[in-house]
């Protein structure tokens, strides 16, 4: 799917999940650079420079959290996290912090792999696609239209600003912060009750069965996270 | 003997005069015992400079004296410096001492008693006189009161007794060869009474050596001539003769080896008792205690039926009672106590000791008390002249005799309902009024003047009568209601305790029931780490140093210490030590309102009644902790256990499919040989599915230890339900894939405050044991509803149910339902949801449903309702 390969940075201190990864990435095409610590990491992004980072929370000479806030500070590279912290507290820090995703060990590959389409699919949007469609959902950022099975749904602005948050960033998880700033402001973090009463409303229109949702899926603890197309 | 060696050994000195050689003859037996090499300290020494005692005393080791800074500083024997010290053999001089305020006992017996407890050998001396039941005859003989006594029990317990004997004329010679003439005139003048002194001293040493004569042929099983157990009963009143009737009461219990009371008859007139007379009469109570005998404290109406009734109970065979001088007219009116009791005793011997002594309160009149308040008097005149009003005006029409009754009819409720004296004042005014302003038919101050002699003295008796029935009635009710306050009071106590379960609880009954009832603060110490330490206490009360040594010290000897007691006095508490059968557990520390506050029997029986119900509770409390602690030990070992099973097997079964198949894959790859497509996809596939597995288990466990280790975080936040059920559906088990599950989610439900992340594992736990338990083309019902004030939410499916016996136990860990088809699981995760459920104050329950199927039910408190506009925004 890429011109050239792309070069993922692993970054670990067991070297049991670094060779297991490295051996599962090199066959689905991917370059593989390795750091054990945040020092051999952050000296491999500025000499290396790879298109992607896979971070482990727990180095032994850096928490990844800084790292991520490190690297923020003058890199836009996607970032996903692979970590065996299980918190949510952990994750909202990683992911606020300015992570693109977050997966817990154990995980599979097909998962992570989904991921890493995910992360690079954003960072190497040069301009927004104006339609984005999910089964029978269309949604056309150009026109402010959605529609389901080609039935217009009629939607407040809020609620057609979360819906244009979520979609462009699909596959990725946002969290309540994040959610929040986007679309009402940096004022309105605390305000989660407007969250969920949006997304609840949201999903009663946009979704087959808003008992079960498909496309707004909750990240319990962490956030959202709308459905990539491919994934469906 | 080795357990005896526990205890020190008492050695006395006994003596009948100070000079005739006690501390000499101490200090030689000591120097000898010293030559043994027996470590000796002389602890307390009372020597006269440029002695032969000095001289004998100067090379001894001695303890300095410890000093009591008051207006006159006094030097005292240092009880803690000889403890401290722990010599083999202490000398204390002069066992009969008082102690001057301000030391831990009041008496030095008591200090001694200390040192034989601590183990300490002691030699002391005394002198015959300051024997507590020789005081009486010591009186007789030299005219003086002896001050300082020694109970005879301590003398009685004396491991041996040395007489240091001096002829009275060779004690006269040696004080004067020691110029000490003055004492010397002193004693020439009283040879006749030392004489007697001396021979009460040997009388008396022989007596107890007799004792132990006795004792070692009773040990020995050589039968004597003495026969069945005696009883004797001394009866006590508050009146000078009770210390002759004790001693009396000991000697003859002595005498004949027999167990003794003393005993006091409490009835509604002691009520009124004076001060100095109660005073008096707990005096009585402790010397008899003192002197080894049971002091007995009865209640009743009549002292003589108590006593009967007493001695009925307690087969006594010998009564000792006084017979007070009292004028012989007030014996012809009241009957004769003593005559009475010989009269209903029967064939018990009755000691009857006459009083020697004017009585203590001569007249008629006692017992008599005019207290009525003045206002009662001016009632009673008022009375009076009413009556006096409506004869006048009624003599018209009736003879006097008929009137007079009027006039009794007001003497008797003056008498009856304001008072003894009011009642005689109205008599007398009546009497006089009767007499002078009404027409009589015979004229006054003739002859017939006797008659109306006879009306006033009819009049008088009638209100003497009223006014003493009522007094006694309300003394008699006034009686039953203290005794009614105190059984009420316990009774109320010993309910409060049986209610509460927790220690703190039941230390907080009792001080709220002794602070009210004695109205006073108080305090319980219980050992903690081998120091007594303030558990609980009432607001007001702090324990300074001294009042925890005397709560130490009441710990330590199972005796009460404190204010108004003979030990510490100094201290502010009274401390009482809190008794079991199985020891002390504690000490209860009382700040009286005054020192005499648990004087009187009644107090003192309370707050021992307190006191043991405390005792108990405290007991009661420390056995349950252990038991809870046995029992949680036990059920940690079992879980621990299970939980070692429950691993070994369920971690280890996902694990070896994993490495099995991973193994062969490696195996055909390293051999070369071609695996079938479907063989390869089936054991990946297979392994994949028990890593999962293998995850899930390890994160219940995690839960599971969280859950209780108590740190399981939970945060709280307004939660939309339909989400929760949403998302715990699509993260749902691999198993629920293809299940058809309904969700009934009600569309006005309100935001509930939980944990989301929590909650939504519960559900997915709940989902995944329905799907585990239900064949797998049957439905799951997920419905959730607010009922009340909660939020319910029950998963429902259509399995076989659940055997009614094992509903509430699915929750239990580890527990599974037995099942021929086993199904994998660790039974935890019911375990979990349980946890969790109850971490946010709800409940969790299974039942079976109709038409087949299990459903299990959670009930949340929805809380607070969050504040939440639920318009639309933007």
């Amino acid at each position: 799917m890429e011109e050239y390969p792309m070069r993922i940075l692993v970054v670990d201190d067991e070297r049991a999940i670094r060779r297991y990864l490295r051996a599962s990435l090199l066959t689905r095409g991917f370059e593989i650079l390795e750091a054990g610590s945040a020092g051999e990491a952050l000296q491999s992004l500025t000499n290396d420079r790879p298109d992607l980072v896979i971070l482990d929370l727990g180095l032994p000479d850096m928490d990844g959290v800084e790292v991520v806030r490190r690297v923020r500070e003058w890199s836009k590279i996607p970032i996903i996290i692979l970590s065996v912290r299980d918190r949510e507290d952990d994750k909202v820090a990683a992911l606020d912090a300015g992570a693109d995703d977050y997966l817990t060990k154990p995980f599979g590959m097909r998962e992570l792999l989904a991921r890493i389409r995910v992360a690079a699919r954003h960072a190497h949007r040069t301009a927004q696609e104006p339609v984005f469609e999910l089964g029978d959902l269309r949604i056309d950022l150009a026109r402010r239209e959605v529609t389901r099975a080609g039935e217009r749904i009629a939607l407040t602005p809020t609620e057609y600003d979360l819906l244009r948050v979520m979609v462009q960033n699909a596959g990725k998880v946002l969290t309540h912060n994040q959610i929040l700033r986007q679309v009402w402001g940096a004022a309105y973090e605390e305000e989660a009750h407007l969250l969920r009463v949006n997304i609840s409303n949201l999903r009663k229109k946009i979704e087959p069965d808003p008992d079960r949702p498909r496309f707004i899926l909750t990240e319990p603890g962490v956030g959202y996270r709308f459905q990539d197309r491919q994934e469906v | 003997m080795e357990s005896q060696s526990q205890r020190g050994k008492l050695k006395i000195f006994l003596g009948y005069a100070d000079g005739v050689g006690k501390t000499y003859a101490m200090l030689e037996a000591a120097r000898r015992r010293r030559a043994e090499g027996v470590d000796v300290v002389a602890a307390w020494l009372k020597v006269e400079k440029g002695t032969e005692t000095e001289a004998l005393a100067a090379d001894l080791e001695s303890l300095p004296p410890r000093r009591i800074e008051a207006d006159q500083p006094v030097e005292e024997m240092d009880l803690e410096a000889v403890l401290n010290r722990k010599p083999q053999l202490a000398l204390v001089d002069d066992l009969a001492h008082h102690n001057a305020p301000g030391s831990r006992h009041a008496r030095r017996y008591q200090d001694v008693l200390e040192l034989l407890e601590a183990g300490i050998n002691v030699y002391t001396t005394m002198n015959v006189q300051n024997l507590e039941s020789l005081t009486d005859i010591v009186r007789q003989i030299t005219g003086q009161e002896v001050e300082e006594t020694v109970p005879d029990g301590v003398v009685d317990g004396a491991d041996e007794l040395e007489m240091v004997d001096l002829p009275p004329e060779e004690l006269l010679a040696r004080l004067q060869r020691g110029g000490l003439g003055e004492a010397a005139d002193h004693v020439s003048a009283r040879i006749g009474e030392l004489a007697a002194l001396r021979q009460m001293a040997l009388r008396e040493t022989a007596e107890r050596v007799d004792n132990d004569m006795r004792d070692f042929m009773a040990t020995h099983s050589i039968h004597g001539p003495w026969g069945a157990a005696e009883r004797v009963m001394v009866c006590i009143s508050a009146h000078p003769i009770g210390d002759r009737l004790i001693r009396s009461g000991r000697r003859l219990a002595e005498a004949l080896r027999a167990e003794w009371f003393v005993v006091f008859v409490e009835t509604p007139r002691h009520l009124q008792m004076p001060p100095g007379e109660r005073a008096m009469l707990l005096r009585y109570l402790r010397i008899a205690e003192e002197m080894g005998a049971q002091p007995i404290t009865l209640t009743g109406e009549s002292v003589v039926e108590a006593l009967v009734e007493f001695a009925r109970q307690q087969n006594i065979t010998r009564i000792i009672i006084g017979k007070p001088r009292r004028s012989r007219w007030l014996e012809l009116v009241r009957g004769s106590r003593v005559d009475r009791l010989l009269e209903r005793c029967g064939s018990t011997d009755v000691f009857v000791i006459s009083d020697a002594q004017p009585p203590l309160r001569p007249g008629w009149w006692q017992g008599v008390h005019f207290r009525a308040p003045l206002r009662h008097y001016f009632y009673s005149l008022g009375i009076v002249i009413l009556v006096t009003f409506i004869s006048l005006w009624l003599q018209r029409w009736f003879e006097p005799t008929h009137l007079i009754m009027l006039f009794l009819g007001g003497i008797v409720i003056s008498g009856a309902y304001l008072g003894r004296g009011p009642g005689v004042v109205s008599a007398l005014v009546s009497g006089v009024a009767f007499v002078s302003l009404l027409d009589h038919p015979a004229p006054l101050l003739t002859p017939g003047d006797l008659r109306h002699l006879v009306t006033l003295g009819g009049m008088m008796a009638a209100g003497l009568f009223a006014g003493t029935l009522t007094g006694w009635l309300r003394a008699q009710v006034r009686a039953a209601r203290q005794r009614e306050i105190q059984t009420s009071a316990l009774s109320a106590l010993s309910r409060d305790l049986t209610t509460a379960i927790q220690l703190d609880e039941m230390l907080k009954a009792v001080l709220h029931h002794v602070s009210q009832i004695f109205h006073c603060q108080a305090a319980v110490l219980l050992p903690e780490v081998g120091q007594l330490k303030v558990r609980l206490a009432t607001p007001a009360i702090t324990l300074n140093a001294l009042d925890l040594e005397a709560a130490s010290w009441a710990f330590s000897h199972r005796q009460s210490a404190g204010a108004g007691t003979d030990t510490m006095r100094e201290a502010h508490v009274r401390c009482l030590p809190l008794e079991t059968r199985n020891g002390v557990v504690g000490v209860l520390a009382i700040l009286p309102q005054a020192v005499e506050q648990f004087q009187s029997p009644d107090q003192r029986d309370l707050l021992a009644g307190f006191g043991h119900l405390a005792a108990l509770a405290i007991e009661r409390a420390r056995l349950n902790e252990q038991a809870q602690q046995a029992a949680i030990l036990q059920t940690t070992e079992k879980l621990q256990a299970a939980l070692l099973n429950s691993i070994s097997h369920d971690l280890r079964t996902p694990l070896s499919t994993v490495s099995g198949a991973i193994s062969s894959l490696l195996e055909a790859e390293q051999s070369g040989e071609e695996l079938d497509d479907s063989i390869r996809l089936d054991l990946l596939e297979n392994a994949d599915e028990e890593a999962d597995r293998l995850n899930r288990l390890v994160g219940n466990l995690l839960d599971m230890t969280r859950l209780e280790a108590g740190a399981m975080r939970v945060h709280k936040r307004p939660c939309d339900v339909r989400d929760l059920i949403g998302t715990a559906l699509s993260q749902a088990p691999r198993r629920l894939a293809g299940r058809e599950v309904h969700t009934h989610i009600p569309d006005d439900l309100p935001d509930v405050m939980l944990d989301f992340v929590l909650m939504v594992q519960v559900l997915y736990n709940l989902l995944d044991n329905a799907a585990k338990y239900s064949p797998e083309s049957s439905e799951i019902d997920i419905s959730a509803g607010v009922y009340g004030n909660e939020l319910w939410i029950s998963v429902a499916d259509r399995g076989v149910g659940i055997p009614s016996d094992d509903l509430q136990r699915i929750f239990d860990k580890f527990y599974r339902v037995q099942r021929p088809d086993s199904v994998p699981g660790t039974g935890l995760g019911l375990s979990i949801c349980r946890g969790i459920v109850e971490v946010h104050g709800g409940r969790i329950w299974a039942e079976n449903r109709m038409g087949g199927g299990a459903v299990i039910t959670l009930a949340i408190p929805v809380g607070e309702p969050p504040k939440n506009p639920t318009g639309q925004e933007g």
